[in-house]
Formats: C-alpha cells, sequence, structure tokens
C-alpha cells in the first residue's frame, strides 16, 4: 500500500520568498563550521543521511499549488557537495527533486545553505549542529544522542501566535540606498572581521550597550559618516533588524519565527554623535521589543496572508507581482540590514573539535549590502555580504571598530 | 600577523593587499611556518555559461524549425502553382525572423549594435519585401527614411535614458518617450509629405509636438523646480495684496 505522501504549507514568512527569488536575490543564506581537520565527505553523506530523518520537515521539495507553493516530502536523500561557487548562490530548489537546503563542504569546512523560505537562522543552526554531533559521533567522538523532534517543530508560529483585530503598524518611507554599482551576476562577495568577544563586550559595556545595540550603532554611524562624505541627497537611514521571535514565545519551530524591527535615523536632523545613537537605538529597542508591537507586526502579516484577495490570486499571478511588491513595500524602505544570531554553543565533546562559526546573511539587489553576525567560543564574527565590489562600508565600519582599540582580523573571498 | 598599515586590521598571511582598502600589505615572514588552509574555493562563476547554454538550446532549436518552414515553403512552391510572389514574401519574412531571433536572444552584446543591427535586418526585410516584384517602388521613398528615423530617435532615447539614470524613473522617463514619439511624428509627416506633394507643410504631428513636448517639459520643470528669477517673476505679476 503506498502511504499517503506528507505535505506542508509554508509559513508565514517562508512564503514570499519563493516568488521574489531570482538568479541575484537567492534568498539563501549559510552557516558554516571550520573543523580542524579536512572533511571526510563520505562521512558527512552517512551523517546526513543519518539526521535528515529527524527533520522530516526539511526533507522535502517545493511544489507548485495553484494558489501557493507547498513542501511535499520526498524519499530521496540530499547529496552533500563540494563547494566551487560564490555563498549563498541561487537554488534550483523550484526544480523536481532538489531540496531547499544544500550541505557543502572544503577543506576543513561544512557548510549549510538554507532557503529563507524553509526556516530562518535559528532552524539552520539547530541542524547544523545536529549535523556536526553525528559527524563527530561516525568518526568514534561520543557525543550526546539525537533528541526526536516533536510535532510542534514544524508549526507555523506566526499564526499560533496571531492576535486578531490589532491596527496595522505604521508604514515606513523610502530609506537611503547605497549607491554602488552591482557586481556580475552569479557572484557574491563576503568580507568577515573576527573581534575577540571580551574585549567587544567590554567596549559595548562602557556605552552601556548590548552587543546587538552597539553594533547596530556602530553599523549608523559608519552609515553617517559615508553620507556625510559624499554629500548625498538625503533620505532616513533605516535598518532591518530580525528578531528572533522564540525568544519572546514559547515555540521550538524550526521554521520562519522572527520579525522585522527597522531603526531608523534621519540625518537630515544634524550630525548624531556616537553616544547619541547608542542611546536611540537602547530607547528603540525597549520600544519595540515587547509582545504588544510584536503583536501588530505578526498580526499585519498573517493577515495579509490570510486575506481571501490575495489567497485567490493563482500562484503564477503572484509570482509576477511579488517581486514588485516586495522592493516597493520591503527592501526599498531599509537601507540594509543586520541580523545577529548571538552566541553559538556546541555540545562541550565536540567544541574542542570546532575552530569557528560563520553566517553569511542572503544576497538581495534592494539592499546590496547586508551583515551577518555570529558568536563562538571567544569571537564574534561579522560577515557583509555584498553584491558590489566597493568596499566603502566594510572600510569605515571596521576601521571605526580599530579605532577604539578592539583587535580585528579581517577574511574575504574577495579576488 | 600582517596587518594594513592604513586600516589596522590583520590579515592572513601571503595576503598582497589590503580586502578593505586594497593598499598592499607589508610582507611579513611566516615564523610558525602555518600551513595555510584556504577557506574558500577558487569560485566559478557558471551564470553566463548556463545562460548561454540554454539560450544556444533556444536558438538551435528555431533554427531547425525556420530551415523546415524555408524547406516546406520551397517544396510547396515547386509542387503546388502557388503565386510565386505570396511565397518570396513568406520566404524573405522567415529568414528575417531568423535574423531578429538572433539578436532578441542577445547574441550581440552589446544594446546599442543590437538596435543597429534591429535597423539592418528590417532595411533588408522591407528591400526584400519591395524587391519581389523585381522593381523597387518604395524602399528608397519611404522605408529607408522612416527606419532611419527611427534609429536616430532610440538612439536619442538610449543617450538621455543613460543620461538620467539616478534620477526619477517617473518622472523621466515618460518626458524622454513624449519627446521621442513627439519627433517621431513630425518625422513622419515631412517624409510623408515629401514624398506625396514634394512639398513639407506640417499639420497633425505639429499638434502631437506642441502637445506632448510641453507635457514633457512640464514634468521636467515639476521635477527641477522653476528657477528662483522665474518663480520671482511669476510671484511678482501674480501678487494678491491683501490690503
Ligand atoms: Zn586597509
Amino acid at each position: 500500500m503506498k502511504q499517503k505522501k506528507e505535505w506542508y504549507r509554508l509559513d508565514n514568512a517562508g512564503k514570499l520568498y519563493p516568488s521574489i527569488t531570482s538568479t541575484r536575490v537567492s534568498t539563501v543564506f549559510r552557516l558554516s563550521a571550520t573543523l580542524y581537520n579536512n572533511i571526510d565527505s563520505k562521512v558527512l553523506q552517512i551523517a546526513l543521511n543519518n539526521i535528515i530523518e529527524y527533520f522530516p520537515y526539511f526533507k522535502v521539495n517545493l511544489k507548485r499549488g495553484l494558489f501557493w507553493y507547498y513542501f511535499e516530502h520526498t524519499e530521496k536523500y540530499p547529496k552533500v557537495q563540494k563547494e566551487t561557487y560564490y555563498p549563498c548562490m541561487f537554488m534550483f530548489y523550484k526544480n523536481k527533486n532538489s531540496f531547499p537546503f544544500r550541505v557543502l563542504y572544503y577543506n576543513n569546512r561544512i557548510s549549510v545553505e538554507f532557503s529563507h523560505s524553509i526556516t530562518d537562522g535559528v532552524g539552520a543552526i539547530n541542524f547544523l549542529k545536529s549535523l556536526l554531533v553525528e559527524y563527530f559521533n561516525l568518526l568514534g567522538i561520543n557525543t550526546d544522542s539525537h533528541k526526536i523532534p516533536s510535532k510542534e517543530e514544524a508549526e507555523d508560529a506566526f499564526k499560533k501566535y496571531y492576535v486578531k483585530n490589532v491596527p496595522n503598524p505604521p508604514k515606513l518611507k523610502k530609506a537611503f540606498h547605497f549607491p554602488f554599482k552591482l557586481n556580475s551576476k552569479g557572484e557574491y562577495y563576503i568580507i568577515t572581521g573576527i573581534i575577540p568577544m571580551d574585549i567587544l563586550l567590554s567596549t559595548a559595556k562602557k556605552y552601556n550597550a548590548s552587543l546587538t545595540q552597539f553594533l547596530l550603532a556602530l553599523y549608523f554611524d559608519t552609515i553617517q559618516d559615508f553620507i556625510k562624505s559624499n554629500n548625498f541627497k538625503l533620505l532616513p537611514v533605516v535598518i532591518n533588524l530580525p528578531v528572533n521571535l522564540r525568544s519572546i514565545y514559547p515555540s521550538n519551530t524550526m521554521r520562519n519565527f522572527f520579525i522585522s524591527v527597522t531603526p531608523q535615523i534621519d540625518f537630515r536632523l544634524g550630525t548624531y554623535s556616537f553616544e547619541e545613537i547608542v542611546n536611540y537605538i537602547r530607547n528603540y529597542m525597549q520600544l519595540t521589543l515587547n509582545k504588544k508591537y510584536i503583536n501588530q507586526h505578526i498580526h499585519h502579516n498573517v493577515k495579509r496572508e490570510k486575506s481571501i484577495f490575495i489567497r485567490l490570486i493563482p500562484l503564477f499571478l503572484k509570482n509576477l507581482m511579488m517581486p514588485t511588491i516586495y522592493s516597493k513595500y520591503g527592501e526599498r524602505n531599509y537601507t540594509t540590514g543586520i541580523s545577529n544570531l548571538g552566541l553559538i554553543t556546541l555540545p562541550k565533546s565536540i567544541e574542542d573539535l570546532v575552530e569557528r562559526i560563520e553566517f553569511y546573511p542572503p544576497p538581495s539587489i534592494g539592499n546590496i549590502i547586508k551583515v551577518g553576525t555570529i558568536g563562538y567560543k571567544d569571537n564574534i564574527y561579522i560577515s557583509f555580504g555584498s553584491l558590489t565590489k566597493t568596499t566603502t562600508i566594510e572600510k569605515i565600519f571596521f576601521r571605526k571598530i580599530r579605532k577604539m582599540n578592539i583587535p580585528v582580523k579581517i577574511e574575504t573571498n574577495r579576488e | 600577523m600582517p596587518y594594513c598599515p592604513k586600516c589596522g586590521v590583520e590579515v592572513d598571511y601571503k595576503i598582497t593587499n589590503c580586502p578593505l582598502c586594497t593598499f598592499p600589505i607589508p610582507d611579513i615572514p611566516d615564523e610558525n611556518n602555518n600551513i595555510k588552509v584556504s577557506k574558500f574555493p577558487r569560485p566559478e562563476n557558471k551564470y553566463y555559461e548556463t545562460i548561454l547554454k540554454i539560450k544556444n538550446q533556444i536558438f538551435f532549436t528555431l533554427s531547425i524549425l525556420i530551415f523546415c518552414a524555408v524547406l516546406i515553403l520551397i517544396t510547396i512552391n515547386s509542387i503546388i502553382d502557388a503565386h510565386p510572389l505570396a511565397i518570396n514574401y513568406s520566404i524573405i519574412s522567415v529568414v528575417a525572423a531568423w535574423f531578429y531571433i538572433f539578436i532578441f536572444l542577445g547574441y550581440i552584446s552589446s544594446l546599442y549594435y543590437s538596435i543597429l543591427g534591429i535597423g539592418i535586418v528590417t532595411m533588408f526585410l522591407t528591400l526584400g519585401i519591395d524587391y519581389v516584384d523585381g522593381r523597387i517602388n518604395w524602399f528608397f521613398s519611404y522605408a529607408l527614411p522612416v527606419i532611419i528615423l527611427a534609429l536616430a530617435i532610440i538612439y536619442l532615447f538610449l543617450y538621455l535614458y543613460n543620461r538620467s539614470k539616478f534620477l526619477n524613473k517617473f518622472i523621466f522617463i515618460p518626458s524622454y518617450l513624449f519627446i521621442g514619439i513627439s519627433l517621431l511624428s513630425v518625422g513622419l509627416e515631412c517624409i510623408l509629405d515629401y514624398q506625396a506633394k514634394k512639398s513639407i507643410s506640417l499639420s497633425w504631428s505639429l499638434i502631437v509636438f506642441i502637445v506632448l513636448i510641453s507635457i514633457a517639459v512640464l514634468l521636467i520643470s515639476l521635477y527641477y523646480k522653476l528657477p528662483d528669477i522665474i518663480k520671482e517673476k511669476i510671484k511678482r505679476k501674480l501678487h494678491i495684496s491683501l490690503f
């Protein structure tokens, strides 16, 4: 008897991504772990085969419905690949038999790249952790066993924590954008700055800011310097900061569960001192990081999806409309984005076997430079993902950190 | 560890230029002789290769179709006693279509040459159609001037468009389109009039020209706002005193 194939709806945030994906806007992000020894690809493949059963909601193919895309369970297994392209490249995940994620290896590094349609950074971290644990298990290192995922881990938490009858949040206006020339298609540049965690934290403390607040302030200040030294026609600077909602709601979902908050500073009002920026951000976070504010945004997103008009538009029309709508209401209103995945901890038994963990944000035309940060062991890794050859923003940013007497080491995939 | 003297950031051994500012990194010998493991592969960019492959497939398929179409037309021509002119028209059009496809698939990388190519193919197409009956009737008097006029206006449009890339699209593209259409209509009437009467007296195109040009000028001046002197003048002439 043939069993009925399991299928999943895309979650509220994930629904958007397949419709806006293009060769440049891949909506793919990367998490990678660098070990001390070269990767054994055969062992990695077995590890992947073993753990994928615990992530049934990832063992899927994207399919076209009449009105929405959906994920369908597949009997096939994903294959590990040797890394040959630029990071976060376009994924043919709309094709038959291709997965919405990939596992790559290169020398001593394992990378997982996920389409944002299926999960966010937190889901990807959990997956990478399990993969590492299983990989070392197979190499004969005693580690903890896997936990069986519960049904809850595939839930659409947006829908679960949706509150009815809340007014819409105020609309954003067009934000300042970096006026840099786009690079060739098929290329994506990363510049990673490696910074000792303790020094960065103590400096942030001096300004009475958390790490995220401090980095955000540095980024605002960087853009301020850039704007003021070039005399651009000014628009407000808006930075998109995704917030992991699992820290606010008791969900363990492995699918998307984040909301973007959008601190903004209008440099037409004058020059801001660093202290003023930090102050603004600290206050902004207090205003926004509470259930009432977040509910308003969840409500807005879910309401849009629930609208009967949007539901009844055939998928091909959605695909035609979404890129324009997204650029008009989405990234047009942000200057750039910075997403902080926080401090990652691995089980003690394998911590000494993994040198570092890095996070690369997805490439996008609307925001040609985006930042992904992640902390692991003693360092914080700040990665600028960029679709332009210009490195001005990165230069100003890291020079600023150096001026505060914080050591920085720079690495890049640029030639 | 080596570092950039300008940025103050550390970089890996054997990096020749600073990744942030491209300043040359002073050469420091690696004392610990660490074996350097590269973090990234030398990345391949298959994008253009893949696109070219797909394009070639499309072009190859269409070429075969067009080749078959021409063969069928020739066969029909030899079997059935169809009107030879009709067959010749079809063959010329199908062959021209092949050239158009070649250009539209972007095998000529420069946009300017592509447009020139489209112009040349159109010239040959019209010349061929005109010459089917063995005489040239209207090619030199009508087709050629119109094609040259259209090409000139398209090039003018592109020139203006490239110059205003970072300006407001909703203002400039319509304005330039209006300017293009108004120039085209004037040129068209000139050609038609001259060929018909050997003299030029404009009528309908002038109306189009005046209307569209004034809209375009209005749009553009709204964007740039009026210069202060003119503003001042208007204020002076039209001011209403309350006392
Ligand atoms: Zn430098």
